[in-house]
This record gives structure tokens, C-alpha cells and sequence, in this order.
């Protein structure tokens, strides 16, 4: 392995034609991670406009999206999208503070499960780290409030977004994350989620649910 | 997988005679440009982000090595490993040994052109190891034990009634008299089916988009979500990536995700892109308890400086042919080997030999619209032209063709000796026309009369003509 | 002393060898609506072919030799003009990268490069050419040679010229840009996926308004009409220029004459 290693770096240090400077011009441009082209899309003025951007973007991308006025309408919906999934009023529910205020006695018929989903749950709760008005993305950032396989093992997914954690484009989540996490310092996985699961593998016949979600609910919350 | 491409005529022909597959490919040429067009009439600033995304890669290229050991060490430093590999024999057993320390027995698999590349299947396969593939295309073409036709849509050869065929024969716990008529009903045999692989599986074996060097991330790039669960449930996740994959930061990550599917689906972005850093975490509720990087070169050392290190930039996203109209005629097997279409006829001969792979910078009419496509402005023409070259260079060009290119050549230097020629030519031609002006059979240019009339010459030449009488027609 | 923009300006005109031998009607033609347009037309006698078979062989040293030999032959005149995309294509774009590492004669196919244009985009670019008393009673689907389109950008150009050309109608097919199937050997390695290609586009044609094929680049044009008239197929096929030249009437199309005109 080492020899390979070596053989290979050294074969690639022999052919490369270089440019610029090497070194130091790798770990320049790692730390200063300067941005490409922004798209104008996405670069709204206000918060209220980049949410009205998110929601149409997350529309578009097959995404069910709600907003809400705050964290006391989040049982309710839940309850009501459930059934008309025609799933069991039951939910496996990430730990992340975010729920801690989620009044969910308001539905007493719903059945709230902590810890990591398993293959026996239809539908799971979790907490988005940032939404990006670009494209309807959701980012996810994983923790052990929040596992990753929330977002990929139900046939549904349900998330929650305060509208204060929409961005516009990719680039202005990852400056935050690098100021909650430390620069080059990752969340185990990140997720980029824009719409539920899908395939066109069968005669180019979309569908949605190929492994992941069948259907994918945000919850924009307005006030937290 | 085995190359066929040096049959690559045969392969054609029996292409052209499939009539499902015509059924399919006629599908199929019309689908992914229209969504690709639709995308990027929604964003103002692609071409600007094309450029980007290619001088991105161009830097990368440029400091190759220091990327990789940056990439390396941000890995090490997150607890996971790095497997160098040179080739695709020590990228199997790489595998194999991770597999075998893991105790593992099934492996789930998310596609990866690397994986089909090495072979990987059938290597784990030989050593009682069972690889499932979870792609929903991959899957299909698996349980029928055919290559993929397509980098992104591994099954776009097939009608629903052959996937109808195949889930019967081989899920066999089912009843086989069952109604499988709809895509939908057979996506959710496909994924009940595939629900236990998941869950049983030791370790999860996926491909990378990307390697983020800044966080020593491996990039994946989904619609259906099996790379997360892949790597997100078995106890080992291994990532396996050509060295060329790498990108500086997510910045650069975002400017090419931004090109990524546009080009390849038409889509705003797919719908998962996940970066993935590391093994579990101290508290972490899921995930793998060990995460490999198989970096694997495999050739794309001996690309770089070369007049093909272009190819190095290729993000496969499969633009190139989905708008090939080549491939969109014959579909992806003909072209005998993992990589179809322009990238791959540029790619291939670097990878499986000139030899083995010589129809294939051929079997191009160099009509320029995969350049047009491409989201890194890989001059795939060219290089296509720069593999022919070559071929004159190490005398693999079929007989004919060089002396008739050579003879050609020798009286296009002599304009007095050429004037003879092409005015006997001419000659020649309307002799053997009939009435009509047609010529029906041409000897030694049955390759166009087999399927075509010549036209015959409308009269002398013109250089002749001209010289007489500057007006006529007028 | 004359300024440049009063006197009329010179133009070579690169025939090709293809159209020397095959069709001199649209060497002729050309001659004619550049002289229309005001220039000064010559055709260098030591000119033969492009170069442009050898090249994408990858017979690199033949063909540079060739283009050495063009671009003496074409120095001097302000213009160079030819009655195809894909030889102008090869003048213009590809004469450039073939000197790559020889700086003089990189400059001179450079300087060349610059001359050098397509036809219909010559008259209607550089020109601001318009045809006038030109009649052609026909709908006609125009086919975008490759070479031209994506290498030179010419697409609007002969429609522009066409929509001057009184009772002609365009009828635009779907795959007005996609490749015929000829690609110079191409077609004469692979018969089989080449003549598949073209089916397609004459199935478009055949589905829709037209009943004449135009285009501006000979080699895709007896592709076309070699099909066309192997699975008797009714549908015409002309070179632009020949149109715009109002030359139809006296010459047969590329498809040949009509049945009834053969057993004459």
C-alpha cells in the first residue's frame, strides 16, 4: 500500500504540468475557499422573500411544504399528514432541542418514539440545519440529536426549518457551518436534500420512493 | 467486465436489428436533452459556473498530488483510512481484505463506474462474497447479469415488460403469476426486496462524485437515496474513487454540483448529495464503525500532461451522451465496454488499450455536440481526433483506409496531377451512372453504396468548367 | 489612394473538391452571389481539397503539409469564401491548432483563420447581402451541418437569406441540428449506424411540411439525397446556394432528375 502510495504520487508529481505554485497555493485557496458564480436566484432581498423562494423551489422539486406560524401547529400537521399517507398515527422523533417545545399532547392519538428509526417505522421527524431558497434544499447536518437514517429509512420524512435558517445558496450554510464547527470540521454527514426519493430507471417513468421517502414534508416554522 | 469493443460494428448491427431497443433509445434521445435544455433556461449564470467548474478541475489537475495527501490526511484525521491503489487488481483485493477482517458476507453497493471499472462483483463474488447492487437500474441489470448501458441510467436499455420478465424469474419467493405490468408496482417489489439487503448487509460499498479535500469528505450524488442508506447502515462503509475526483472545498463542490445535474438529468440538483466524513462518532446513534477511501488510479496518471488529461475532468455526468446521436442509435452496449458514449470512447482507449479499443475514437461522426454539452468544456472532438492520430502513429489503422488517405494526400500536394485525377474521376463516375444520375454500386465504396445512391457528378469538374466559361448557369 | 471600404473587396473562393467533382452548379452559384454582393471574385487554380479527410484520420502530417499548401495559395485577398461549413471550419478553426507549436506558420494560418468564411454567413455577416428577384415554389426543411453550426457559428444566416426568396416557406424540422450520419468516413466505416442516422432525419423531414432539403454542405447533402432516393423517397435536396443563385430551374437537384425526366 505505501508502495503504491509513493509510486503513485510520484508518477503524478513526474507528469503534472504546473501552473500555479503547488503547496502553497493548494492550502491558500483551501483556507480562503473563495466562492464561483452566485446565482442571482437565490440572492433575495429580504427573509421573507428568500422563505417564498424556498417554498416554490421545494415545490417544484416534489416536496410537500407547510409554513407554520410557530412550534404549537407542528402536532397537528403531522397528525393529519400522516393520515393521509394512511400511515399509523406514530412517529420516530430526532432528540434535537428544536422539539424540546413541541407541545404534542395537543394530539394524544399520535404515538412519539425517540432514538434511532429502525425498519418498522413509517415516518420520522427530524431537524434541518439550513434550507437553501435556490433550489428548495435542505441541509442536514447529522449528530446524535439528529441520525442521519431519519432522512432515508421511512417511506416518510418529516422535517422542521425554522424560516430564520433559510439561506440562499449553498455557499452561505457552509460559512455558518464553519463557524458552529470550526473551520474544515464536518458533521459526520451532511445531507443536501431537494425533494423525496425518486427513480426513472423503468422506461424513464418517474417515481418517487425508490429507496428513500416517498414523500418528503418541511415544515417552515416562522417563530421559534 | 469483459470488452467486446473491438467488435464494435457486430455489436452495432445487432443494436440496430433489436427492435426493443430501438422502442427505448427512440425514448430516450428525446427525454434527457429536452429536461437538460428546460434547466438551464432557469439559470442565468450556467455558462458562467461551466467555466468555473472547469477551471476548478484545471487547478486540481494542476496540483494533483498535493490535493490527494491533503484529501489523505483530512481522513486520517477524522479516524477513517486511505487505500492507495495503482490498478484494478490491487483495488479488488483491497476490498476483499476489508470484507474479509469484517467477517462480511453481503455487501451493499451503490453505483459506481469505478466498481463496474475493477469489476468489483465479480471479484467479491469469487470469493463467496455477495455484492448487491441497490441502484434500482443497477439492481435490474445485476439480477440479468448484463453491463450497465448508460453511466447514469444503467437500465435505459430495457422495456418494463423485460424488467417484468426478470423480477419474476428471479424473485422467486413471489407468486409467479402475479400482475407486474406497472413501473410502480415493480419499484416496490424492487425496494421490499431490497429493504433486507440493507439492513443485512456487512459492508456498504459506494462510488464518489467528489473528494473534498478542505474536510477529507467523500461526495455522493443521488436520486433514489441507496448510496445513504448503503453506507449509513452496514458496520464498514468503503468509498471507492478515481484520483481525479478530488475538489478543493464545498465551495467548489457547489459550483460544480450546480453544473452536475442540469447536464446529466435536467434537475435542479439531484435529490441527495451527501458528504459523508468519517466513521461514527463517539455518540452517534448510526453509522459505520469504519470508513475506508480506495483512491484508486488505474491509469489516469499516465492522462495527466498527456494531450487527454482534458478527459480528467469529466464529472460523468453523461451529457455527453444523452446527447450523442451515435449512442442515442445504437445504445450503450455496443460500445462493448463500462464507459459509452464520447466520454467513453475517449476514456476507454486510455484504460482497456488502443488496440482492443479501436473502433471507438472512430465511431464518431465528430458532429460537436457533446462539446457543446459538456459542463466542463472537455474538447471531447478533439481528443476523440488525438486517439486516431495515434492509431496512424502505432500503424493500428486498417489497410485500406491509410493507402487511400495517403493516395488522397499525395495528389492533394500536386494541384496539376490532382486536376487529372479528379477530372478521370469525374469521368469515371458518370459513366457508371444510370439515366437517373444515380450510381447504385460503387466498387471499393460499398460502404456508402450499401446503403445509399451516389449521386453521380453533375457534369466536368468545375475547375475545368470554370476555366471555359466563367458564366455559366447565369 | 482607395480606402479599403471603397473599392470592392477580393474574394478567393475555396470550391472544395468535393463540389469540384461532384457539383459545380454550387461553385457557380457561389461565384454568382458574391459577385452579386460586390465582390471581386477569383478561384486560386492550385487549390484541391482542405486537408479535412486526413485530419480527422489522424494523418496529421499530410494534412498540415496540405494546409501549408492552402494557405500560400489563399495569401493576398481579403476574403476567402467557401460553399461549405465544414472545409471553412477546417480553414478557420482547425489550420490554427495544426501549427500549434510552430509559431510562424501559426501566425500565417492565424492571419488565414481570420479571412476566412461560410458562405451564407459571408454574405449575410460581412455583406449584409440580400437575394432579390429569386423565386423557389417549395417548403424546405434546412439541415444545420455540424461543422458549421457548432464550429461557426451558422444557423440564422441562410434562413435569412431564405426568407428573401419569394414562395419559399421553411418548415423547421426537430432535428434540424442533429448530425445526418456522414462524417466523412464515417459513413463508409459504419454503413450500418450511419445510414440509421440518417433515417432519422428523413423520417423528420418525411413527417412534416417539406418537400425539398436544403443545406449548406455538399458531403450531407448526397448523404441525404443518396438515401432519400434509395428508398424512393419523393423528397428533394438542393445546396442553398444553388437557390439563392435562382439556378434551380436549370439544374437537376442532388437527388437527380425525376423518374419521368430519366426515361426521356
Amino acid at each position: 500500500m505505501t508502495e503504491a502510495r509513493a509510486h503513485i504520487l510520484s508518477k503524478l508529481n513526474r507528469a503534472i504540468v504546473r501552473e500555479d505554485i503547488g503547496a502553497g497555493s493548494v492550502d491558500d485557496r483551501i483556507a480562503t475557499h473563495n466562492t464561483g458564480p452566485l446565482p442571482k436566484r437565490g440572492q433575495d432581498p429580504d427573509q421573507a422573500a428568500l422563505a417564498a423562494r424556498f417554498v416554490q423551489e421545494s415545490d417544484l422539486a416534489g416536496s410537500d411544504i407547510q409554513q407554520l406560524a410557530s412550534r404549537d401547529d407542528v402536532p397537528a400537521v403531522v397528525a393529519a399528514y400522516l393520515r393521509s399517507k394512511n400511515l399509523p398515527p406514530e412517529l420516530r422523533v430526532s432528540s434535537d432541542d428544536i422539539f424540546g417545545g413541541v407541545p404534542w399532547e395537543g394530539e394524544p392519538g399520535l404515538t412519539i418514539r425517540d432514538g434511532v428509526v429502525d425498519a418498522a417505522d413509517g415516518a420520522a421527524l427530524s431537524a434541518a440545519f439550513a434550507g437553501v431558497a435556490e433550489t428548495g434544499t435542505l441541509i442536514m447536518a447529522s449528530s446524535p440529536d439528529n441520525p442521519a437514517m431519519h432522512a432515508f429509512v421511512p417511506l416518510v420524512h418529516m422535517v422542521i426549518l425554522p424560516e430564520s435558517r433559510i439561506s440562499g445558496n449553498y455557499e452561505a450554510v457552509w460559512a455558518d457551518l464553519r463557524h458552529q464547527f470550526g473551520a474544515q470540521v464536518m458533521p459526520r454527514m451532511l445531507n443536501m436534500i431537494t425533494g423525496p426519493s425518486r427513480t426513472a430507471d423503468i422506461e424513464q417513468t418517474l417515481l418517487m420512493g425508490a429507496h428513500g421517502p416517498q414523500s418528503l414534508l418541511i415544515m417552515v416554522i416562522g417563530d421559534l | 467486465m469483459k470488452s467486446t469493443a473491438s467488435q464494435f460494428p457486430q455489436n452495432a448491427r445487432e443494436a440496430l436489428a433489436d427492435e426493443t431497443l430501438q422502442n427505448v433509445l427512440e425514448n430516450f434521445a428525446d427525454g434527457f436533452p429536452r429536461k437538460r435544455a428546460a434547466a438551464i433556461s432557469r439559470l442565468d449564470e450556467f455558462d458562467d459556473l461551466r467555466d468555473a467548474a472547469r477551471d476548478i478541475k484545471n487547478h486540481v489537475l494542476a496540483n494533483l498530488d498535493t490535493y490527494l495527501t491533503r484529501f489523505e490526511e483530512r481522513v486520517l484525521e477524522n479516524g477513517g483510512q486511505v487505500h492507495w491503489c495503482r490498478d484494478a487488481a490491487e483495488a479488488c483485493q483491497t476490498i476483499l481484505e476489508i470484507c474479509q477482517a469484517a467477517n462480511a458476507r453481503t455487501v451493499t453497493k451503490s453505483k459506481s463506474m469505478i466498481g463496474e471499472e475493477i469489476a468489483i462483483n465479480d471479484f467479491l463474488e469469487r470469493h463467496d462474497i455477495e455484492p448487491v447492487e441497490t441502484d434500482l437500474g443497477e439492481y435490474i441489470i445485476q439480477l440479468r447479469e448484463e453491463p450497465p448501458s448508460h453511466i447514469i441510467a444503467p437500465a435505459i436499455h430495457l422495456s418494463k415488460e423485460q424488467v417484468a420478465e426478470t423480477f419474476v424469474e428471479k424473485h422467486t419467493d413471489r407468486d409467479p403469476d402475479r400482475t407486474l405490468t406497472e413501473p410502480r408496482v415493480m419499484l416496490d417489489e424492487a425496494r421490499a426486496e431490497l429493504r433486507g439487503k440493507f439492513l443485512g448487509a456487512d459492508v456498504g460499498l459506494t462510488g464518489a462524485n467528489m473528494l473534498v479535500a478542505e474536510t477529507g469528505s467523500i461526495a455522493t450524488v443521488t436520486n433514489e437515496g441507496n448510496a445513504d442508506l448503503t453506507m449509513g447502515l452496514p458496520r464498514v462503509h468503503v468509498a471507492l474513487a478515481s484520483i481525479e475526483k478530488i475538489v478543493p472545498t464545498l465551495e467548489d463542490a457547489s459550483t460544480i454540483l450546480r453544473v452536475l445535474a442540469r447536464s446529466a438529468t435536467g434537475q435542479e440538483m439531484s435529490v441527495y448529495t451527501t458528504f459523508a466524513t468519517g466513521p461514527k462518532r463517539s455518540d452517534d446513534l448510526d453509522g459505520p464503525e469504519q470508513f475506508h477511501v480506495v483512491l484508486l488510479d488505474n491509469g489516469r496518471s499516465e492522462l495527466l500532461g498527456s494531450e487527454f488529461q482534458d478527459i480528467l475532468r469529466c464529472i460523468r455526468c453523461g451529457s455527453c451522451i444523452n446527447h450523442c446521436p451515435v449512442y442515442s442509435t445504437v445504445g450503450g452496449h455496443a460500445y462493448g465496454w463500462v464507459y459509452p458514449g464520447p466520454m467513453g470512447s475517449v476514456l476507454s482507449p486510455a484504460l482497456i488499450g488502443l488496440e482492443d479499443a479501436h473502433h471507438l475514437p472512430n465511431a464518431s461522426t465528430l458532429c460537436g455536440k457533446c462539446e457543446t454539452v459538456c459542463p466542463m468544456h472537455i474538447p471531447l472532438p478533439r481528443m476523440l481526433r488525438s486517439w486516431r492520430t495515434r492509431q496512424v502513429e502505432q500503424n493500428l489503422q486498417a489497410a485500406t483506409s491509410r493507402y487511400g488517405l495517403e493516395l488522397w494526400a499525395f495528389m492533394a500536394k500536386r494541384p496539376r496531377l490532382y486536376r487529372v485525377f479528379s477530372a478521370m474521376a469525374s469521368r469515371v463516375l458518370r459513366m457508371m451512372a444510370g439515366k437517373n444520375a444515380r450510381i447504385r454500386w460503387l466498387p471499393l465504396g460499398g460502404g456508402w453504396t450499401s446503403k445509399r445512391d451516389m449521386p453521380a457528378p453533375q457534369g466536368p469538374t468545375f475547375m475545368s468548367q470554370w476555366k471555359q466559361n466563367r458564366d455559366r448557369y447565369s | 489612394m482607395t480606402k479599403p471600404e471603397q473599392r470592392s473587396p477580393s474574394v478567393a473562393l475555396f470550391v472544395t473538391c468535393l463540389v469540384d467533382v461532384m457539383r459545380p452548379s454550387i461553385a457557380f452559384a457561389a461565384v454568382s452571389l458574391l459577385e452579386r454582393a460586390g465582390c471581386q471574385v477569383s478561384v486560386p487554380e492550385s487549390q484541391t481539397c482542405c486537408g479535412q479527410p486526413g485530419y480527422n484520420a489522424g494523418h496529421e502530417k499530410n494534412a498540415r503539409l496540405i494546409a501549408q499548401q492552402v494557405i500560400e495559395t489563399f495569401e493576398g485577398y481579403d476574403y476567402v469564401v467557401a460553399p461549405s461549413g465544414s472545409c471553412a471550419g477546417t480553414l478557420k478553426k482547425h489550420y490554427p491548432e495544426m501549427f500549434a507549436g510552430n509559431a510562424a506558420w501559426r501566425g500565417r494560418a492565424e492571419d488565414l483563420s481570420s479571412r476566412t468564411w461560410e458562405l451564407t454567413s459571408f454574405l449575410t455577416d460581412q455583406m449584409n447581402f440580400t437575394p432579390s428577384g429569386v423565386r423557389f415554389n417549395h417548403t424546405v426543411s434546412y439541415h444545420d451541418s455540424c461543422s458549421g453550426l457548432r464550429e461557426l457559428g451558422v444557423k440564422d444566416q441562410p434562413r435569412k437569406l431564405l426568407a428573401a426568396v419569394d414562395g419559399t416557406e421553411i418548415a423547421e424540422s426537430d432535428l434540424a441540428e442533429s448530425c445526418c450520419g456522414f462524417g466523412g468516413l464515417f459513413c463508409v466505416k459504419y454503413p450500418d449506424i450511419s445510414a440509421a442516422m440518417v433515417d432519422h432525419k428523413i423520417g423528420d423531414v418525411m413527417a412534416g411540411e417539406a418537400d425539398v432539403v436544403l443545406g449548406g454542405d455538399l458531403g450531407c447533402l448526397m448523404n441525404l439525397a443518396g438515401r432519400l432516393t434509395r428508398k424512393n423517397l419523393p423528397t428533394k435536396v438542393w445546396h442553398v446556394a444553388e437557390v439563392l443563385a435562382g439556378m434551380t430551374d436549370k439544374i437537376d437537384p442532388i437527388t437527380g432528375p425525376s423518374d419521368d425526366e430519366a426515361a426521356k
